[in-house]
């Protein structure tokens, strides 16, 4: 491998460029033309314009990318996460074209990307799973013959849905009939698939998922989980590991089953196994992410490792150098993701120039971030303008530590969500770890406006 | 040297400033000449015929975007930024690649070019090919007037919004 291009953009593309530039890769950083000033396209070693602002004319469109491979001599494609990351067609065209896809093999994206035959997969690996239809729950005869049998309340959700998307809630069986109903639709609208499946709603529940690696010898560790449970409307804003409510050996059983999972799937490269953990300890599988994450950054703070730099070694065949036993947990870490949004008006984004744009530093703290003083967020994109990584030797010495690097994050012209994770930082039930997935939504609809 | 280095060779001499190269090694001897066009390529396209110069315009390329942004809102800049370094004619529309490939000015290397100076097009005309795997795509016009000035070299690489040819009304 010599030449990476990076298909995808803002701070995962500016991350995978530096792990590429440490290894000696060059790297080709393509670009839409709202992004014609982006960090990544500076960073990286050559650039191509690859299509108008909008994703599906640009980050989106295969046979540009494909092209900007061609013109530059790149060798292998980074998909980053979103946009074409867990495409198997996007995967396989790679494949056929002669890059290196570095990710996961097309035939594990589509088994695993496709939730319902994921959770047979899981189920098969035996884990534990969801309550919930076999498959796809065709019309709705079979969906209240379904029903029945799991009991209220009850998610409806999209097949080829994912980052909290494609998602209905039912309480009755009278609201089950809409909710169907309007679910297969939307599905069709949004992914082009109306198959949905039906899951029993874990009621109290914390989101826990383990981060994977696997190299193409069929060698496979987990280094541990990652606590997500603090989300707006299934969007994660606080992730922390390691969990604050799980026990060692919880720990080595939820691991354990993630490995068995993905190893099931044939996977190789940096996955997230996806798991629920109700009051009682009870764990459930709910879906696999066949990329690497947003928060992958936790996890490295958390063990050392660079998971960007695995991929791309694994995706060069290289065997995986770590083994199981040799991966040391150290201290407690989390991460505040900072997007462009006001917290004080329901989230909304706020897109825009940054006047200034100062981020902390000293010990203990990492940011990851594509912006700079003066850059233009475009309103096209994400929210995110950085991921503020902190880690402690316990959590509250995380939480302190993540206080004082709130406070020396300076934003200025677009609103921010700092006021927000200073708020969470002193929130009573975040501090005692006594909160689950409906929190920060039950605080929202209570009126809170995160102020400090 | 092999034929896949050649080419190569020829992409990365075609896609910077440099008039000729003569390479020799051992037995092996090559000179490639071409012609430099008289505009420079767009913002996008990196010019690098060694690392260090491939650094050089990566720092440069970053320092340029960085200054510009740090300009207070409130200070106007004399004339727009522009790679070309010439006032452009006023009249002046273009015709822009719309993907990603390498540009031709002909069908084939023995015909003739489709376009040249001085010509009059018209909408639905097919102005060049842009070649993206493998695939020879025929680009029209969707512009009226007189063409002005070919801004590519036959064999380069362009990118989305690469300027190709200058129209006048």
């Amino acid at each position: 491998m010599k030449k990476v291009l990076v298909a995808n953009r803002g701070e995962i593309a500016v991350r995978i460029i530096r792990a590429c530039h440490d290894l000696g890769l060059q790297t080709v950083a393509v670009y839409s033309q709202a992004d014609a000033e982006a960090l990544h396209v500076l960073h990286a070693d050559e650039a191509i314009c690859i299509g108008e602002a909008p994703s599906n004319r640009s980050y989106l469109k295969i046979p540009n990318i494909l092209s900007a491979c061609e013109i530059t001599g790149a060798d292998a494609i980074h998909p980053g996460y979103g946009f074409l990351s867990e495409n198997a067609n996007f995967a396989s065209i790679c494949e056929s074209c002669g890059l290196n896809f570095i990710g996961p093999s097309p035939e594990a994206i589509a088994l695993l990307g496709d939730k319902a035959r994921a959770k047979a997969t899981a189920k098969a690996a035996g884990c534990p799973v969801i309550p919930g239809s076999e498959g796809v729950v065709a019309d709705i005869k079979q969906a209240r013959q379904e029903v029945a049998k799991l009991g209220f309340p009850v998610f409806i959700k999209a097949v080829a849905g994912g980052g909290g998307k494609g998602i209905r809630i039912a309480h009755s069986e009278e609201e089950f009939i809409k909710q169907f109903t309007a679910a297969r639709a939307e599905a069709e609208a949004s992914f082009g698939n109306p198959d949905v499946y039906l899951e029993k709603m874990i009621v109290g529940p914390r989101h826990i998922e383990v981060q994977v690696l696997g190299d193409k010898h069929g060698h496979y560790i987990h280094l541990g989980e990652r606590d997500c449970t603090t989300q707006r409307r299934r969007q994660k804003l606080i992730e922390e590991a390691p969990s604050p409510v799980l026990t060692p050996k919880m720990r080595q059983k939820i691991g354990e089953c993630a490995v068995n999972v993905v190893k099931a799937a044939g996977y190789y490269s940096a996955g997230t196994v996806e798991f629920l953990l109700d009051k009682n300890q009870n764990f459930y599988f709910m879906e696999v992410n066949t990329r690497i994450q947003v928060e992958h950054t936790v996890t490295e703070e958390l063990t050392g490792i660079d998971l960007v730099v695995q991929q791309l070694k694994i995706a060069q065949g290289e065997k995986l150098s770590y083994k199981q036993k040799e991966i040391v947990y150290d201290g407690h870490v989390m991460q505040f993701r900072i997007n462009a949004e006001n917290p004080e008006h329901n989230f909304t984004p706020s897109p825009g120039k940054l006047e200034y744009y100062l981020p902390p530093g000293g010990p203990h703290v990492r940011v990851d971030s594509a912006c700079y003083s003066g850059y233009t967020i475009p309103p096209n994109y994400d929210s995110m303008i950085a991921k503020l990584i902190v880690k402690g030797s316990t959590r509250a010495e995380a939480i302190a530590i993540g206080k004082r690097a709130l406070r020396e994050f300076h934003i200025g012209g677009v609103h921010s969500t700092i006021d927000f994770h200073l708020h969470m930082l002193e929130d009573e039930k975040f501090i005692s770890c006594d909160f689950d997935l409906t929190y920060i939504d039950a605080l929202i609809a209570q009126g809170c406006q995160f102020k400090n | 040297m092999e034929l896949k280095q050649i080419k190569e060779l020829m992409t990365a001499v075609g896609r910077s400033d440099v008039k000729r190269l003569k390479l020799k090694k051992d037995n092996f001897e090559i000179v490639i000449e071409r012609e430099v066009p008289s505009n420079n390529y767009n913002a996008g396209a990196i010019q690098h015929s060694s690392e260090e110069q491939l650094r050089y315009s990566t720092l440069h390329r970053a320092e340029q975007a960085l200054s510009r942004a740090s300009e207070m809102p409130s200070i106007k800049l004399a004339a727009p930024l522009s790679v070309e370094g010439k006032k452009e004619d006023a009249n002046s529309q273009f015709i822009v690649s719309p993907m990603v490939g390498t540009f031709y000015v002909a069908a084939a290397p023995e015909e003739p070019p489709f376009v040249k100076a001085g010509d009059k097009i018209d909408k639905n005309m097919i102005v060049c090919i842009i070649e993206a795997m493998k695939v020879m795509n025929e680009i029209k016009a969707n512009l009226a007037g007189t063409l002005v000035e070919v801004l590519v070299e036959s064999g380069q690489p362009v990118e989305f919004g690469t300027k190709l040819f200058r129209i006048i009304e």
